[in-house]
């Protein structure tokens, strides 16, 4: 019962989560639009600037930063491949060991009919009554026996497809687990590089108003 | 968006106390039917040698066969709810499979749109750069932001590369998920098989047992000895 709860939680709130999360485009496409349109002609105007133009480059490089941050959200966004690696790498279970004629269990019980066989045979011919009753209990069981081994090796078709198909899922598990620790991997460069890149654009804007000579500093030393 | 993250954030911790949950459970399973596998092979093992040497009417005989017999049903009923949980496990990851299958397919679309984008914005990076070294030719103490523009354009138009490949491997990603989904379903299936096969062996092993104890009982009543 918590079992079929949970797994309507997870599917529940996963469906949920897709459908919010289809257009996450939109969260940089606004800000990027308002940062070009805020850093247009900077560059050339940088040849001959204005007073306003340091103000103008630090506005740049706040709405430079502000669609960074809303870019870095979609490869932090959860759910992602790192999120979905315990389970891709999980330990798969494995019942086949425990199905069928197990070595043990199919040695035990064989090494079982040929000693109760050989039991049958040595009582064979008694003519005492007793004896005899207890030959017939014996067959009876060597026959419940036999009925049993038989159920153990009949399922053995059975059994193979489903060794195949824990070989096959181990396959695949461990084929998925490497294609997302890979996505995993490249979104944590992707990460990077955005930090990276916010660092620059600041930096950069920074150049730009000193290369103008409208940088605070510069200001300030014409001053 | 933000309630999407929100909702994302929701999913993760549901999907991994679900994952953990429902794994706990199979492993203790599985531990429940080896230790009980492990039990009726001991007592079975010797089971003829020991009442051989008892007195067929000792009582310890037939306890020794009832033991063991209990024990049999015992295994095949650990072992019974270990393939049961292991497919139900089998249902809910070929289920979320698919979910994921889903989620790696829009993954893949909204890297594929963001690598779109990023091209856009090293073009118009480009632009800028074009200003600016018109620009430079004015004014020489522009080239430290021309240089560090270009180190940008670079970054830039690495990070629409990565987007791209992490739109390939999404698609690959989502058809592993598909394949593995299918091949989850197929467990599903065969486990449920053997659930019934199961029910039919742990028939045999009662009969066995019964037979084994008619025949403690017949040797007893043959001989009358040990009462």
């Amino acid at each position: 019962m918590m079992r079929r709860l949970m797994r309507g939680l997870i599917f529940s709130v996963i469906a949920a989560a897709i459908s919010f999360g289809q257009t996450p485009q939109d969260a940089y496409r606004v800000p990027y639009k308002a940062w070009r349109e805020t850093a247009a002609g900077l560059e050339k105007d940088a040849a001959a600037p204005s007073g306003s133009f340091s103000s103008r480059t630090s506005s740049a490089a706040k709405k430079a930063e502000d669609y960074l941050s809303a870019r870095l959200a979609l490869f932090l966004n959860p759910g992602g491949p790192a999120e979905v690696l315990p389970w891709a790498t999980r330990r798969g279970s494995h019942p086949e060991m425990l199905l069928g004629a197990r070595p043990d269990t199919n040695q035990l019980l064989t090494a079982t009919d040929v000693v109760l066989a050989k039991a049958i045979t040595s009582l064979e011919g008694a003519n005492d009554p007793a004896i005899r009753a207890v030959r017939a209990a014996m067959e009876r069981e060597r026959t419940a026996l036999n009925a049993l081994i038989e159920s153990l090796s009949k399922g053995d078709k059975a059994l193979g497809d489903l060794t195949d198909s824990s070989e096959e899922i181990d396959h695949l598990n461990a084929a998925v687990a490497r294609k997302t620790q890979e996505g995993a991997d490249a979104r944590a460069t992707a990460v990077q590089n955005i930090r990276t890149e916010s660092v620059a654009w600041a930096r950069y804007y920074s150049d730009l108003a000193e290369g103008a000579g409208s940088s605070a500093a510069s200001v300030a030393a014409k001053e | 968006m933000r309630l999407g993250t929100k909702v994302a954030r929701y999913v993760l911790f549901a999907l991994a106390c679900g994952v953990a949950c429902a794994q706990k459970s199979v492993a203790d399973l599985e531990q429940a039917a080896l230790k009980a596998h492990s039990e009726w092979l001991r007592l079975a093992s010797d089971l003829d040698v020991r009442v051989a040497r008892m007195l067929p009417c000792a009582a310890a005989a037939t306890t020794a066969i009832e033991n063991t017999r209990r024990a049999a049903t015992v295994r095949i009923l650990a072992v019974t709810d270990y393939v049961e949980a292991a497919a139900e496990q089998a249902a809910q990851d070929a289920a979320l499979a698919q979910q994921l299958r889903r989620s790696q397919q829009l993954a893949a679309a909204n890297y594929s749109q963001e690598a779109t984008d990023s091209k856009h914005e090293v073009e118009d990076i480009e632009k800028q750069l074009g200003s600016l070294v018109e620009s430079v030719h004015n004014k020489i103490s522009l080239t430290t932001a021309s240089d560090q523009l270009r180190s940008i354009e670079h970054l830039v138009d690495e990070r629409a590369k990565l987007s791209a490949t992490s739109a390939d491997s999404a698609g690959i990603l989502g058809e592993q998920f598909g394949e593995l989904a299918a091949a989850l379903q197929r467990r599903e299936a065969a486990l449920r098989t053997q659930v019934g096969e199961l029910f039919d062996e742990r028939g045999k092993w009662i009969s066995y047992y019964n037979a084994r104890l008619a025949r403690a009982r017949t040797e007893c009543s043959a001989t009358g000895a040990g009462r």
